[in-house]
């Protein structure tokens, strides 16, 4: 053998150990690292920093993370990963995926698990059926109104108004000096005011599991949400609600907002940092109330982290070992911190920012929090309730038949 | 007489084999390939149309016609299918309309032609996801919406383009003539400067005008252009899903709503594949018609003009 047929060896010995180490790294296991995979909806800089601490707590565990670009995106990934029998060995539930991955049976079954503790029962009622657990959620998420206080003094005004009516008054004064009172975005999600305006009608009702009856199927949209319906409606009639917003980005809301065009929009700790570098000088308060009740905020239990049903038994294990992490005090110091979200374990009491320390302290730590989080298809009721109540708001429609539309829609499915 | 012919043929088909057969070898990675990325997905889509599959469980159960049946009882889908149609024939007859004479102008001697021509033909370069991102700016029902701003500038009320059925659906035909006519002005560009420059001359000679000159010469020249072009502004525009996603997401309501995003959302985001696939195959079976009857109509254009 001379050189120039030792030195072609070499080669086709290099370029066979390129084509296969990549498949090896794949594999999920060495002899001293478990290696598993974690499909993240939560973005880098919200939960990274949970990743590297865990893995330097337990270094014979290795994350081979990727997170998911949006929330769309997210679910119909993670459907086909799931649909081709290569699920990841955890993954978030989401509120628009919960019900169909619960229903694959995709997920394992987190009931006895001794990780779950510190976390109030209350909030795995999303992420349960049948009597299993499916998903454990560790944060929470909250919203409200953020306020031009230049604006709304300037209307005479102190501080957003608690009631609808209010809001709706307040709002013609401000429209009448030329600025914009009020916009939301409701082209990609269900209205957030009216949101409000249903959790404060629950309220009222010392409801304590709102939406429960409709998805039970003991009672309807038309039924249980009439009268924050027929409130909103108002508001569109006076103005308070424009048609405008209709065809208007969150991003383009925000700008409005922080040009100081804007008087009121529906924001969370999201845009806590964007408002400080803004300048602009803002109060929160939380979303205005139907007639007789007391306001309350948006938000409820965040994603829960879930782990694969078919991974085996030593991914399941590792998985748990990075579900204990998450629900400890160092993984939600890291991942409340990062995210702004509010820890729901007892094991860590997450300290919000002071601009928005009302919103937790006053409301979601009193449970005075709701949003819509469908008992079946999420996203093909999200999609006809933004369609209806963009008609709603154009006018094309009434209340009556925006109601009947989700009770038919919600039949059908 | 046949007896002589047959064995002709005969020789004429066997001479053929090698060439028939070199044409086999160079057509055969294409042949794979559409078979592996188009073939076997609508075959396995037409089976998908037949049952219940969700995307998560493998389990699935035949349904026959049912998800067929679902499509012709649901409006949202039927208005679905109505403004692909009124997008698809617009398009291409408005972009048809208006390349032809910009393609002349490009093509005529004038300072600064270069610029002018690869100036329009930019316009398409850019994604229709991020033109349409854009454009949501331009058009913006609000009063600092950039054609909002202008319009009060020059003392006109505010229009609220994005917010009403109506103007959406405008704004999203006129973003997709903006940036396409460009590019099929610069295909027709192409065809006109294949034109033997000897037919104008000749026509110049027996007195014909700019207008005669276009309607007798240039006009049945361009046939075959014209057929490439509203063949490819068809079957794009049967197909559109980036910008009215991303300039209106299908909004108000659902009128701007195109097949396309229909069977992405049922299918995928709303875990009804069956359903979807459905859509899918009736999607395809009316593409194939709607672009059998153009080419009909276009062959009997060059028939006539030839």
């Amino acid at each position: 053998m001379n050189v120039r047929s030792k030195m072609r060896g070499l080669l086709a010995l290099g370029a066979a150990a390129a084509v296969v180490l990549p498949f090896a790294a794949c594999g999920s296991s060495s002899a001293n690292t478990t290696t598993i995979s974690f499909y993240s909806y939560f973005a880098k800089n919200q939960i990274g920093t949970v990743v590297d601490d865990f893995e330097k707590a337990n270094p014979d565990i290795k994350l081979d993370v990727s997170y998911g670009q949006n929330p769309s995106q997210y679910v119909q990934t993670l459907q086909t990963r799931l649909a081709g029998g290569k699920p990841p060995t955890v993954f978030n539930l989401t509120m628009d995926n919960r019900t169909d991955v619960m229903n694959s049976g995709a997920a394992m079954d987190l009931k006895n698990e001794s990780f779950t503790k510190g976390i109030d029962p209350a909030n795995f009622q999303l992420f349960q059926q049948d009597g299993k657990t499916y998903g454990m959620p560790v944060t929470a998420w909250f919203s409200g109104m953020f306020y031009n206080k230049k604006i709304l003094a300037a209307a005479g005004y102190k501080t957003l108004p608690a009631s609808w009516d209010e809001f709706i008054a307040m709002s013609k004064k401000i429209d009448a000096s030329g600025k914009t009172a009020y916009l939301e975005d409701f082209n990609s999600q269900p209205s957030p005011s009216l949101a409000g305006l249903l959790g404060s009608s629950y309220g009222k009702k010392n409801d304590t599991n709102p939406d429960n009856d409709i998805w039970t199927g003991k009672a309807t949209f038309s039924e249980n949400w009439k009268e924050a319906v027929n409130e909103w409606d108002q508001g569109i009639k006076e103005g308070a609600i424009p048609q405008k917003s209709i065809g208007v980005s969150g991003d383009q809301i925000k700008n409005e907002f922080v040009s100081g065009n804007l008087a009121v929009y529906r924001s969370g700790p999201w845009d806590i940092s964007d408002l400080a570098q803004s300048g602009i000088d803002y109060g929160v308060a939380p979303m205005p109330a139907v007639k007789g009740a007391k306001p309350w905020i948006t938000g409820g239990p965040d994603q829960g982290f879930a782990i694969a049903a078919k991974a085996s038994a030593k991914e399941q294990a590792a998985g748990k070992k990075f579900l204990t992490f998450l629900n400890s005090k160092q993984g939600l110091k890291d991942f409340t911190s990062a995210a702004g979200t509010v820890s729901l374990s007892s094991k860590y009491s997450s300290t919000p920012a002071k601009e928005i320390a009302s919103l937790v302290n006053d409301y979601l730590k009193k449970n005075h929090a709701y949003w819509i989080n469908w008992g079946k298809s999420p996203t093909a009721m999200s999609t006809t309730m933004i369609a209806e109540q963009q008609q709603l708001v154009q006018g094309k429609i009434t209340t009556s038949q925006f109601l009947k539309a989700l009770d038919d829609k919600w039949k059908t499915l | 007489m046949k007896a002589q012919l047959m064995p002709h043929r005969h020789h004429t088909r066997a001479a053929n084999l090698p060439d028939n057969l070199s044409a086999l070898w160079f057509l055969l990675p294409i042949i794979i390939v559409f078979g592996v990325l188009t073939l076997i997905p609508l075959i396995q889509t037409f089976f998908y149309s037949l049952t219940d599959y969700d995307g998560y469980s493998p389990n699935l159960n035949f349904i026959g016609l049912q998800n067929y049946v679902t499509i012709f009882q649901d409006p949202s889908l039927l208005q679905a299918l109505g403004f692909t149609l009124l997008y698809a024939v617009s398009t291409t007859l408005i972009i048809t309309m208006l390349a032809i004479p910009l393609a002349i102008t490009l093509n005529s001697a004038m300072w600064g032609r270069g610029f002018a021509r690869s100036l329009f033909f930019f316009l398409g370069v850019p994604s229709q996801a991020i033109i349409g991102l854009v454009w949501k700016f331009i058009f913006s029902p609000l009063d600092t919406g950039v054609l909002n701003k202008f319009l009060a500038g020059i003392g006109l009320p505010s229009v609220q383009w994005l917010a009403q059925d109506n103007t959406a659906k405008m704004c999203v035909i006129i973003v997709a003539v903006w940036m396409q006519v460009g590019w099929h002005a610069t295909l027709y560009l192409a065809y006109l400067q294949i034109i033997p420059a000897d037919l104008y001359e000749q026509s110049m000679v027996d007195g014909a005008n700019g207008m005669e000159r276009f309607m007798h010469i240039t006009l049945p020249q361009l046939v075959p252009g014209i057929a490439v072009s509203m063949f490819l502004l068809m079957t794009g525009g049967l197909k559109i899903y980036d910008l009215p996603y991303t300039l209106t997401s299908g909004g108000p309501g659902t009128s701007t709503n195109t097949i396309t995003q229909a069977i992405i959302l049922r299918g995928i985001a709303q875990s009804k594949y069956g359903l979807g696939s459905a859509l899918a195959t009736l999607f395809t079976i009316a593409c194939i018609l709607v672009i059998v009857l153009q080419m009909k109509a276009t062959n009997s254009l060059e028939k006539r003009f030839a």
